[in-house]
């Protein structure tokens, strides 16, 4: 059974009576385990895509499954349950909470998911410790630096052991080696833990990596499977890469 | 979410925007001071009205009245309003109560006439009258002209046409045979018997108060003269008048032929006597009730008069009268309780303006943080936080906000009572009545003030919050 099964999935936005196209009959599906990329240009409706597979947005015609699930037919208390247990979100600007400490950023899901907060300490400082910022646990992020910042929202994404992390532009606000470094953890995640990474950026090296690359353009999407010899390992190695954001 | 991890969010929430939420809280508890302060004034000055001017140690019980029983009684024709022997019982078992005198009054109406001889004019009134209990003021009459007592065992009853056929002392009263004035409609005139038998005068009591009300309103008005307890011992003789059973200037009358002369003579004056009107002895206004408003309105008592044995007890029996389901009807204190009442209720309306105000503020501040913490709603709701669980957060920082001026209310409504007490007891000089405070802070008001605060916080929070949970996400993430 696919993960994520999508259908004719169409999407517009209206805005004062103008209504402007940005995904139109889209269609693909992606199994439990994969790792992917979605590239395009700006404005071509990447984050739109994300937001939608998130449950964010549930506005579309055609038709969105995760986990068999039809994203806008569930209640408002099952689309939440769904993203507390089942997806996992990584954004550009991290989203920490500066007022709570790293490890009390981590174990947020946890309280939302009625968990009880032993056990999220637990499990918090285990992810922490994955992601390789375990001394930065009581620490509040404006204190990190921001590939340490994505490190600590990347353990707050996998704290409920979801099947599919949502990664929008990870790394778009690192510099160079942090980012190769934090798209070798998204790798490493996805092997040993076996999560779904969906990764929704304009890097292209960084959409390289994945062995599946969907391009997003005119309002459409083309998807590519890269054959595993010619994959790109060594991010910091290559001359095409563009700066960093 | 669980409850716990719930309020770990709203603690962190709340020490992190403690300077907003502290400047919208103090609005709230300033309002509550105002509102504890003013509802300890009325309190305290209620007690005083009650406890030490007024009353000094009497109330008067009556039934508690709610629109059910009077319409239960309307539907059912049953009279529940009114005290039975029982309830006569449970008051007399209450702490602190020394007498009860339980009161019976007139239900029906009638027309009292005489007093030409002894003011010089015949006066007409109609009658306001009830009865009690005649061995309860037996002992405090000095000399009466006649004892105050159910006297027909000692008529003679004899059938006469005019008074002098009656032995010395007694008259010629017209009475019936058959049912109660009440089911007359209801049978033929002709079968009920109509008779002439002599009687003694009833024995009737009269007020201080009425006397007073009678020197000072009436006989001025009328050139009537003066009476004193004195010269209504002196003038027995003329002290009778005559009543009309049945009849009425004012109310319904009773059909005209059922009417009856009944002749009173007044044995004195008694503080046990109603205030405005005249008192008999109990067993005559049970048979006239049951006679002209049937058997139903002769069951039950209108009243029950308590004495508490010291000035210092009739709070507590006030207090204990009301926790057993009755009311209280105080004649002087009820009327400058109500103004007390009408100036506590203009405080209370002061200080829940003040309340509103800072309930808006609340809002407003609300309204900023939901605009302050968009992101972290969008980041909360993309981890799996339902919209019922952003509202809560909210809501539960409201209760919080809401505890916290309620008590910081309080404790400034105790400091101002301390420092107004201070300033009135040194610096106002004394006058009757003055008490050693001037604030009651009692445990409701204590916990409605409480209430209040969390009530208007949370209702003030109440929008904001709702829209905080309706936020689109995706928008609040940007």
């Amino acid at each position: 059974m696919a993960l994520i099964e999508i259908r004719d999935l169409t999407k517009t936005y209206r805005l004062a009576n103008v209504v402007t196209p940005v995904l139109d009959h889209v269609g693909f599906s992606v199994e439990e385990g994969e790792f992917l990329s979605i590239i395009g240009p700006s404005g071509s409706g990447k984050t739109t895509l994300l937001n939608l597979l998130g449950g964010l947005d549930r506005e579309y015609t055609g038709s969105l499954k995760i986990a068999d699930k039809e994203m806008k037919a569930l209640s408002d208390r099952r689309i939440s349950t769904l993203r507390n247990r089942t997806i996992g979100f990584i954004f550009q600007s991290f989203h920490l909470l500066e007022h709570l400490t790293c490890l009390e950023n981590v174990m947020l899901p946890y309280f939302f998911a009625g968990r009880p907060t032993k056990e999220a300490q637990a499990r918090g400082r285990l992810l922490l410790e994955k992601v390789g910022v375990a001394d930065k646990a009581e620490v509040r992020p404006i204190y990190i630096s921001g590939g340490q910042k994505q490190r600590v929202a990347i353990a707050r994404a996998l704290i409920m052991q979801p099947k599919l992390l949502l990664c929008d532009e990870p790394t778009g606000n690192l510099d160079r080696e942090t980012g190769a470094q934090i798209v070798d953890l998204f790798r490493e995640l996805n092997k040993d833990l076996g999560v779904t990474v969906l990764v929704v950026t304009h890097d292209e090296r960084l959409s390289r990596v994945a062995p599946r690359i969907l391009h997003l353009a005119d309002r459409k999407i083309e998807d590519t499977r890269t054959e595993p010899g010619k994959r790109v390992t060594d991010l910091s190695s290559s001359s095409s890469a563009p700066p960093a954001d | 979410m669980t409850l716990v991890g719930l309020t770990r969010v709203v603690g962190q929430n709340i020490w992190r925007n403690s300077t907003s939420l502290s400047i919208s809280a103090i609005g709230i508890a300033a309002g509550i001071a105002l509102f504890g302060l003013f509802l300890a004034l009325v309190e305290q000055v209620r007690n005083v009205v009650e406890g030490d001017i007024v009353p000094i140690d009497q109330i008067e019980v009556i039934p508690l009245s709610s629109d059910l029983q009077r319409m239960a009684q309307t539907i059912f024709g049953e009279d529940t309003f009114g005290l039975s022997d029982d309830d006569v019982k449970t008051i007399k078992g209450i702490p602190g109560v020394v007498e009860v005198l339980p009161r019976m009054n007139y239900k029906f109406s009638g027309v009292s006439y005489g007093g030409k001889a002894l003011v010089g004019s015949e006066i007409r009134v109609e009658t306001i009258a009830d009865g009690i209990p005649p061995q309860e003021v037996a002992k405090e009459l000095v000399n009466p002209p006649e004892p105050f007592e159910d006297r027909r065992p000692f008529q003679s009853n004899r059938r006469c046409r005019f008074d002098t056929d009656c032995p010395r002392g007694e008259y010629c009263e017209v009475r019936f045979d058959g049912p109660p004035a009440p089911d007359v409609a209801d049978v033929d005139p002709l079968t009920i018997r109509r008779y002439r038998a002599c009687a003694l005068p009833v024995p009737t009591l009269l007020s201080r108060y009425l006397l007073e009300f009678y020197n000072t309103v009436f006989a001025p008005g009328h050139g009537y003269v003066q009476l004193n307890e004195g010269l209504l011992r002196v003038a027995e003789k003329e002290l009778q008048f005559t009543t009309r059973l049945g009849d009425s200037f004012m109310g319904p009358q009773v059909v005209r032929w059922r009417q009856r002369n009944v002749r009173m003579q007044i044995t004195g004056v008694s503080e046990k006597s109603m205030d405005l009107g005249v008192t008999f002895p109990i067993e005559y206004v049970r048979d006239w009730n049951d006679e002209y408003a049937g058997t139903k309105g002769a069951a039950r008592y209108s009243s029950v008069s308590v004495r508490a044995a010291s000035k210092e007890d009739i709070s507590d029996v006030i207090r204990l009268v009301r926790e057993k389901g009755f009311d209280i009807k105080s004649r002087i204190a009820e009327q400058v309780s109500s103004i007390v009442e009408v100036l506590g209720i203009i405080l209370l309306l002061i200080s829940l303006i003040v309340i509103t105000i800072a309930g808006f503020n609340i809002m407003h501040t609300f309204f900023m943080l939901v605009l302050e913490r968009r992101r972290e709603i969008g980041l909360f709701r993309a981890v799996g936080a339902t919209r019922a669980n952003i509202r809560n957060v909210f809501l539960l920082e409201a209760v919080f906000i809401g505890l916290l001026s309620g008590v910081l209310g309080l404790a400034l409504a105790y400091s101002g009572s301390l420092v107004f007490d201070t300033m009135l007891i040194t610096q106002v000089p004394q006058f009757p009545y003055k008490p050693a405070t001037f604030f009651d802070f009692r445990p409701w008001i204590v916990i409605t003030a409480i209430a209040f605060a969390v009530v208007f916080t949370v209702v003030g929070a109440f929008v904001p919050s709702l829209r905080a949970a309706r936020l689109d996400p995706v928008r609040a993430l940007q």
